[in-house]
Formats: C-alpha cells, sequence, structure tokens
C-alpha cells in the first residue's frame, strides 16, 4: 500500500462542491452549454486532490470533453434516473435505500425532518416533497457548513444520513448511466465523498 | 413540532365492492397511516391488503411527480414541462383541432372506472363542456348483467348485506368473496353460525368454494343452462311458488311452455352436472328458503352473458326468492346512486356548438378509432384506466393510436398506455383531494378530504379541468362551459338535493365528515315488492328485450360456440392482491406474483406434456403468447386461468359482443370469458 500524504480540501472547496451537486440535483444545470462544462472542469482543476484521484480526474475530464450530443441526450438520461416518469433507475431519495418496502415518506423520511426541524429548517412546501431528496440534503449540509459551530451537527447529519445512502446511488448510476454528464457527476459525488469520509472520519483514502 | 395526528375520512375508490371508508392519520404534514373506519356500517373498520398498502401507494418512489413530455411518442425520452406547458400544449392542439375541422369531434375521451368518485367526472364535464365530442361510451365489466336486471326488474337494487343472515340457503353463484370482496364474509361466517348452509357454483373450485359445504363445479359460461335444469327440475316436481310467480310475475306460461320443451339431457350436459345435483339444487332453492343468491360478473361476460343472469333471476322469481328477507337474486345496485350529476353537464351556452357525444364502443375502441373518419379522432384524453392492458385488439389499438396528435394521460405511475403518451399528467390519490363515492354493492356513501398536500406537483383531475378551461376561454370567451371559479367544495355541494340528504339523514353534505351515512333504500331488496318493468312486475316473459331482438325469456340453453381448433377456455379471473393491473408495483405484492402465468390442470398438463414452470404457447383466433404454465387441481381439464394485470393476456383478446348492455350502458359487453384457445408445449 502506498502510503499517501493526505491533502484536505479547504472549507471553501467543500462548500463550493456541495453547492455544485445541490445545483446539479436541483436540475439547475439543464441548460448549461460546452463553454459553461468546459469552465467548470477549468475550476475543478485548480482543485489538486480531485485532479489527482481517479474518478476525480475521469470526472473532469468527461466536463473538458462535453459535446453537443451529450448536451442533447443529458436531460433525458437525467430524467430516466432522477425525475421519472418511468421507474427511476437511481433514485435520489435516501429511503429508497434505506426501507423495506423502498417506501419514500416513511420514517427514515421523518428521521430526516426531524434533523431539518432540529436546526430550524423545513422544505418550503413540507409533506408535497420528500425531505430526504438528495437536493435538500445537500441544501441543508451546504447551512451547516457555512457555520463552524455546526461541525458536530454535520457530521452527524453526513454519518447517520448522507454517507449511508450516497454511494449506492451513485453505483446506480455508474450502472444505468447513458450520458456522460450525469456519468461524470456520479464519478465527482463518489470521489467527493471519499474525501468527505477522510475529512470527517478521519480515515484513510480508497488507495490500491 | 406538533405531536398530534389529525384524522381524515378517505374513500378507496377502486372498482370494488366495498368501496371502503379509510382513516388517514397525518402528522406534519405526512400520512402516517391508515386504518379502515368503524363507523362505516358496512366495512367495520377495515381494510383489505391492498388498502392497508395506501401509504406504500402515495409514497412510492416510482409515483409520477410532474407533467412530463415524451417526444417522439414511444421513444422514452421524457422532458419535464412545467404545468404552464402542459395547459398551453393541450389547450394550443384544442384549437388548432377546431380551426382545422370546425368542430370538437376530433377530440376523444376514454375514461374508465379507475377512480369511481364523482369529482372524477370532471373530464366528462370538461368535454361535455366543448359541445360535441368523441367519447367512449359502454362497459367491459358488468354490461350484460345490468341490461339482464333492467328487463327483469325495471331497476338495480340489492340488498343490505345483514339481511343474509335470515338466509337458510346461500348460493355464491360465480363469485370468489374471500379473494374479491372480504367484507362480505363476516356476514357469510355469521349466516353459517346461525345454521345457514352455502353453495359455491363456479367454473373454479376457488378459496371460497373451498369454505362452503357444497360446490358445483360448472362449465364455463353455462350458467343458463343449469339454471334452466333447475326450473325444468322444479316444473318437473311442483317446486314451484304458485302463489308468488301469480303476484308477482309476468309470463309464467309462457316461460312454462318454453321450459318444457327444453331438453333436460341437454341441460345437463351444457352445464357438466348430474341430476342429483340438479336435485339437490332444485330443492334447496325451493325448500330450504330464504335463498339469498350472489351473481358475479364473470358469468356475464359470455356470449350469452345477459341471459346466464337473467335466467338465475327468473329462478329466484319462480321458487319465491325475491323481495323476502334473506332472499334475493344480487348483483349491483345503482339506487344510492342518488347524485344531481352536475358536474357531468356544463353543457355550453353557446346554441350553435350543442353538447353530444360521437361515440365509440369501449370494448371496440381500437375499430372505433378507425372508423370515425368524419373528422377523425387526432385528440385523445385517457383518464382513469390503463387501455393497453384492459383493452381487447391491442395491436389494432396501437396502430390506431399512431395516427392521433396528441394523447394525454393523467396517471399516478407510469404504465403501458402512457408509454403511449405525448404528456403523462401526475394525479392525486384520495388522500390529496376531495371526492365523494358510492358503492355498487352496498348502501353507504362516504366522502374523501384531503390529508395532505398533493404530492409533488400532481393535480386532481378536477383542478386540471378548470385549468384547462380557464386556457380556452382566454382564448375565446365560452370556448369551453367547465366552470372555472368553483371550488371543489362547491362542485360536491351541486351533488347533493334535499331528497338526497333525506334519503342520508343529514342536513349538509359536510355531516359526512362525522362517519360515512346510509341511504335509506330498502334493506331487502324489492321488499315492497314495487317493479319499475313496464308491466310492474318480474317479467319473465320481457316485451322489452324481445323488441331488442333478443330472447324474451330469462331461460334457454346455449348455442353451441365450441371450436374444435380452440377447444379449451382461457378464464381471467381475479386475483387478490390486485385489480386488474392496479396494485403493480407494490413491492411486497411483486414477491408473491413475480410473473404472469397460466394455470392449468396437471392432466391436461401432462397430455400436452407440458411441465410445470416451463413455458408455453397459448393461441387463440385473435393471436399467441409464450407464458409460464403453473398447475392447478381447482380447474377442470378443459379450462384456464389467467389473472389479467399484465399486457400480455390482451393479444389473445379481440371483442366479441355479448348479448347485452346496450340499454344500461349504451354498447354490448365484451364475452371475455369466451375466450377459446389452443395450448402447446414450447419446442
Ligand atoms: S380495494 Fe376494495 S376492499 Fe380493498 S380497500 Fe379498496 S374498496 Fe376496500
Amino acid at each position: 500500500m502506498t502510503k499517501l500524504t493526505v491533502i484536505h480540501m479547504d472549507q471553501g472547496d467543500r462548500l463550493l462542491l456541495y453547492q455544485l451537486f445541490w445545483h446539479y440535483y436541483r436540475g439547475d444545470l439543464m441548460k448549461l452549454t460546452t463553454i459553461d462544462w468546459a469552465n467548470l472542469a477549468e475550476l475543478l482543476r485548480t482543485m489538486t486532490v480531485l485532479c489527482e484521484s481517479e474518478f476525480g480526474n475521469q470526472a473532469i475530464t468527461k466536463f473538458d470533453e462535453v459535446s453537443e450530443e451529450t448536451l442533447e441526450s443529458f436531460v433525458f438520461d437525467y430524467n430516466r434516473l432522477f425525475v421519472g416518469p418511468n421507474r427511476l433507475h437511481a433514485s435520489p431519495y435516501e429511503s429508497t435505500y434505506s426501507n423495506f418496502e423502498g417506501t419514500i415518506m416513511q420514517q427514515e423520511t421523518i428521521k430526516v425532518r426531524n434533523f431539518y426541524h432540529y436546526e430550524g429548517l423545513q422544505v418550503a412546501d413540507e409533506g408535497q416533497y420528500p425531505d430526504d431528496h438528495i437536493q435538500y440534503e445537500l441544501e441543508f449540509i451546504c447551512y451547516l457548513l457555512n457555520q463552524n459551530e455546526k461541525g458536530p451537527d454535520l457530521k452527524l447529519f453526513l454519518e447517520n444520513h448522507f454517507f449511508k445512502w450516497v454511494d449506492k446511488h451513485c453505483e446506480r448510476i455508474e450502472e444505468h448511466s447513458q450520458n456522460q454528464l450525469t456519468l461524470a457527476f456520479a464519478y465527482l459525488l463518489k470521489e467527493f465523498l471519499q474525501l468527505e469520509k477522510i475529512i470527517i472520519e478521519g480515515g484513510e483514502p480508497n488507495v490500491n | 413540532m406538533d405531536q398530534t395526528y389529525s384524522i381524515t375520512r378517505h374513500v378507496c375508490p377502486r372498482n370494488c365492492y366495498s368501496t371502503c371508508s379509510i382513516l388517514g392519520y397525518t402528522k406534519n404534514g405526512h400520512l402516517q397511516k391508515v386504518t379502515g373506519d368503524h363507523k362505516h356500517g358496512y366495512t367495520k373498520g377495515l381494510l383489505c391488503a391492498k388498502g392497508y398498502n395506501y401509504i406504500n401507494n402515495v409514497y412510492h418512489p416510482d409515483r409520477l411527480k410532474y407533467p412530463m413530455r415524451q417526444y417522439p411518442r414511444g421513444s422514452g425520452q421524457w422532458q419535464r414541462i412545467s404545468w404552464t406547458e402542459a395547459i398551453d400544449i393541450i389547450a394550443g392542439k384544442i384549437i388548432e383541432l377546431n380551426h382545422r375541422y370546425e368542430s370538437n369531434l376530433s377530440l376523444a375521451l376514454n375514461k374508465y372506472s379507475g377512480n369511481m368518485g364523482i369529482l372524477h367526472h370532471a373530464m366528462e364535464g370538461f368535454f361535455n363542456g366543448l359541445g360535441k365530442t368523441s367519447r367512449a361510451v359502454g362497459n367491459p365489466c358488468w354490461s350484460p348483467g345490468m341490461d339482464a336486471v333492467y328487463y327483469d326488474y325495471g331497476e338495480h337494487q340489492t340488498s343490505d348485506m345483514q339481511d343474509i343472515l335470515h338466509s337458510e340457503t346461500i348460493i355464491l353463484w360465480g363469485i370468489n368473496p374471500v379473494w374479491t370482496s372480504i367484507h362480505s364474509l363476516n356476514y357469510i361466517y355469521e349466516a353459517l353460525r346461525r345454521g345457514a348452509k352455502v353453495i359455491t357454483i363456479d367454473p373454479v373450485y376457488t378459496e371460497t368454494a373451498k369454505k362452503s359445504d357444497t360446490y358445483i363445479q360448472i362449465k364455463p359460461g353455462s350458467d343458463g343452462a343449469l339454471a334452466t335444469a333447475i326450473a325444468k327440475y322444479i316444473l318437473e316436481h311442483d317446486l314451484f311458488d304458485r302463489e308468488f310467480i301469480d303476484q308477482y310475475t309476468v309470463g309464467w306460461e309462457e316461460l312454462r311452455d318454453y321450459i318444457d320443451q327444453l331438453s333436460m339431457e341437454e341441460a345437463l350436459n351444457q352445464c357438466g352436472q348430474t341430476i342429483e345435483a340438479i336435485q339437490f339444487l332444485a330443492e334447496r332453492l325451493a325448500k330450504h328458503r330464504p335463498v339469498y343468491i350472489w351473481m358475479g360478473f364473470g358469468m356475464q361476460r359470455h356470449r350469452n352473458g345477459g341471459q346466464n343472469i337473467r335466467a338465475i333471476n327468473a329462478l329466484a322469481a319462480m321458487t319465491g326468492n325475491i323481495g323476502r328477507q334473506g332472499s334475493g337474486a344480487q348483483f349491483g345496485q345503482r339506487a344510492t346512486w342518488k347524485f344531481t350529476y352536475h358536474i357531468l353537464n356544463p353543457f355550453p351556452d353557446d346554441k350553435r356548438n350543442k353538447a353530444g357525444v360521437r361515440p365509440l364502443d369501449i370494448n371496440d375502441f381500437a375499430n372505433d378509432l378507425q372508423k370515425q373518419q368524419d373528422p377523425p379522432v387526432k385528440f385523445l384524453w385517457i383518464t382513469c384506466r390503463n387501455l393497453l392492458t384492459q383493452s381487447a385488439n391491442v395491436e389494432e389499438l396501437k396502430k390506431a393510436l399512431q395516427t392521433l396528435e396528441l394523447i394525454v394521460t393523467v396517471e399516478h405511475f407510469m404504465t403501458e398506455t402512457t408509454q403511449y403518451s405525448d404528456l403523462v399528467l401526475p394525479a392525486t390519490t384520495q388522500f390529496e383531494e376531495w371526492d365523494i363515492v358510492a358503492s355498487y354493492w352496498h348502501h353507504w356513501i362516504s366522502i374523501n378530504q384531503p390529508a395532505i398536500e398533493p404530492y409533488y406537483e400532481s393535480k386532481s383531475e378536477l383542478e386540471i379541468a378548470r385549468l384547462l378551461s380557464k386556457k380556452l376561454n382566454e382564448y375565446k370567451d365560452h370556448f369551453s362551459a367547465f366552470p372555472t371559479d368553483m371550488e371543489d367544495e362547491q362542485f360536491i355541494e351541486q351533488e347533493f338535493t334535499d331528497e338526497f340528504y333525506q334519503a342520508l339523514h343529514i342536513k349538509d353534505w359536510r355531516e359526512l365528515l362525522n362517519g360515512p351515512r346510509r341511504v335509506d333504500v330498502q334493506k331487502t331488496a324489492w321488499g315492497t315488492m314495487e317493479f319499475k318493468t313496464p308491466s310492474g312486475k318480474i317479467e319473465l316473459f320481457s316485451k322489452q328485450a324481445l323488441d331488442n331482438q333478443l330472447s324474451p325469456f330469462g331461460m334457454g340453453l346455449m348455442e353451441n360456440g365450441s371450436n374444435p381448433l380452440f377447444p379449451y377456455i382461457l378464464l381471467l379471473n381475479h386475483e387478490p392482491f390486485r385489480i386488474n393491473s392496479q396494485f403493480q408495483n407494490l413491492t411486497s405484492f411483486k414477491k408473491i406474483s413475480r410473473e404472469p402465468c397460466i394455470y392449468l390442470h396437471p392432466l391436461l398438463a401432462k397430455e400436452k406434456g407440458i411441465q410445470r414452470y416451463s413455458m408455453m404457447k397459448v393461441v387463440s383466433e385473435k393471436g399467441e403468447i409464450t407464458i409460464r404454465a403453473n398447475f392447478s387441481t381447482d380447474l377442470n381439464q378443459q379450462t384456464l386461468v389467467i389473472f389479467p394485470n399484465h399486457p400480455l393476456v390482451n393479444k389473445l383478446i379481440s371483442f366479441t359482443a355479448a348479448d347485452m348492455g346496450k340499454v344500461m350502458t349504451s354498447g354490448k359487453g365484451n364475452a371475455l370469458n369466451d375466450l377459446h384457445v389452443n395450448i402447446t408445449k414450447l419446442c
């Protein structure tokens, strides 16, 4: 095993990445152009630790190489994976991965909701949209990350929720993705998750 | 955070005997559990497995969330659109077609019984409000029986199920309540405890048959022949109720002469019974009264389906088993549906644009869609049904759909039908909307109030109709007559009259929020012995039937419908955990039945060299399918069974008109259970 010097990402980069995923899962990035994606690749390249990782690097390359064709099928693939109307290939709800029936809005969702409530937050139109959709979890993480004193809460939330299922979610994307952009995001998220786990849990990175 | 539950009232709006009242328990905007409603006098606080699973249905991750557009149709490329965009696309198309054809006849609606709530008539109301449009009419379920009951009694009544406690004999004729109507079982068991005997007559040795005192295995579709054989025996042994017949029926002499000429041997042969079985049934009917007969829907999905029901009705009448406590020939009722149906009738004010319907037979929809060319249908709205899994001639239907320019489907989940649509609109469930629902079996009316916010961007059908109407009227004043400014509650309010309130013993519909109410109809069907037939009596000889080119008698033998190329009958029976294609995707139910299969007797399988769980071929005149074989000794060796919850079986089905249905439902029923097939092993 190679001994690596772990370079942690700084708070700003972490926040930026969480925000990036948040926007992605909110569907805000559907209309970006090839130039926008190349710009994103450039920005991500400034994060050494990402560039040097296997999947981070692959993701960045994919962003760089986005073609018009990729953009054309991006929205359909995104919908196929996360929105519907067909059965979701990579459900973006925590409860899909934790509930026995795969039913959403169950105890698992309510636990997430309770966490938000504990912090004095609430999903707009609560009850209409499941609280454990990844975009809300990401937004919540950004909120906690922004405030230094919320460190322990963030750790608790990540460990009890986000870390518990997002790996599996990424696996499903990798399995079903038919588009370079959705795949790039899965790679990026997967890699980022590893780095976050190191920061939060103080563990070793995955090195083969 | 609020720690208390709010409790709301709901109704299961599925096409099911029970029409259960449901209580929803919601905490912080989240529906946490559902239970039955003890205040419901028929279902008494119980649901079925489907009902208890509603939470998994409401919060199913695959539920439709946003309006989606598929382009091109069938490509699987779905784009999320806003409601504004969806309504614009639909309204734009309606207007374009109106200009092109100078009428709205190219617009068609195909709605069925996926949701039986009164407010779910909103789309019919919306279409009516556009003037003359095209419409799927008729009924795939019960039309022959409805006509039959109409010819015999003039209207549709059932008894309260409590009535069965006074019965000495209960005949469950072609009905399997253990699977399809569990709430009736408490009553049947109580009747048993009080000494009644239960007889099940069915082509399948059902779970109900297994719990009965006697089981008669009948050949599919021969119910009328069995009734005729019993009637003949009764005549020959003077077991009929002369007094009852004289007082309450017409046509007895004619019927008697007619039955006299029929051959007992032929009758026995047709229904596959011995004379001992006939004697047993005749004596139960004549000597162990009152006799309560419950007729299921399967037996009327035959070419002679209406006649089957009429024959049993006549049998009940000649033995005096009608209108007396604990007796009756029960089928289905409409007596409690006393709504005004104003929601259906927002007719356009513009006299040039008169309301009306260009009918497309719901049972022959594929052909009718192609037949109507002046103008052709170009726009189809599908709601409350899964058209492609529940239609005949499905390949023709798919072709016909290709000629349409816009297909809109309102749904909770993706189905075979939505895959063939351009727009899919997410609908609310009964936990997210107002409604009011009556039953075709019992006599209770229940209210449905919203418990939770609409899931994601789903909307009620009523709301969709309002939005669309508003948009169209922005384009042209009075284009659509469907009200745009009435609240849901106002729609409910206008469905009630003072007379209806009196029958419910309430003053305002909001009192239903305190619990369901029984409509004050007779506890025993036809207890007053008043019949709404032309003669005012039970018509054993029906001139109305004769005028409609039918046999005037309720009795008769079958014409030979056998076909040596297709020697077996395939029955489409219901299963306990689904209603056709509904409840398909619940994880736990999926584990129970993983893939479609066909049931056949092991001896038949042996004869054909078919192994259990192997794939086999089923061929009908219409087409062929490959399906997994499963064995069942509950069938005879000429009968097979499939549960029609998947699109596979549709490949075998065409439209075979049943004898009746036109009077009550504007179209003949489809003889779905006259499905003649042949089978082979897969080489
Ligand atoms: S499916 Fe029938 S029995 Fe089950 S809950 Fe609905 S109405 Fe009741």
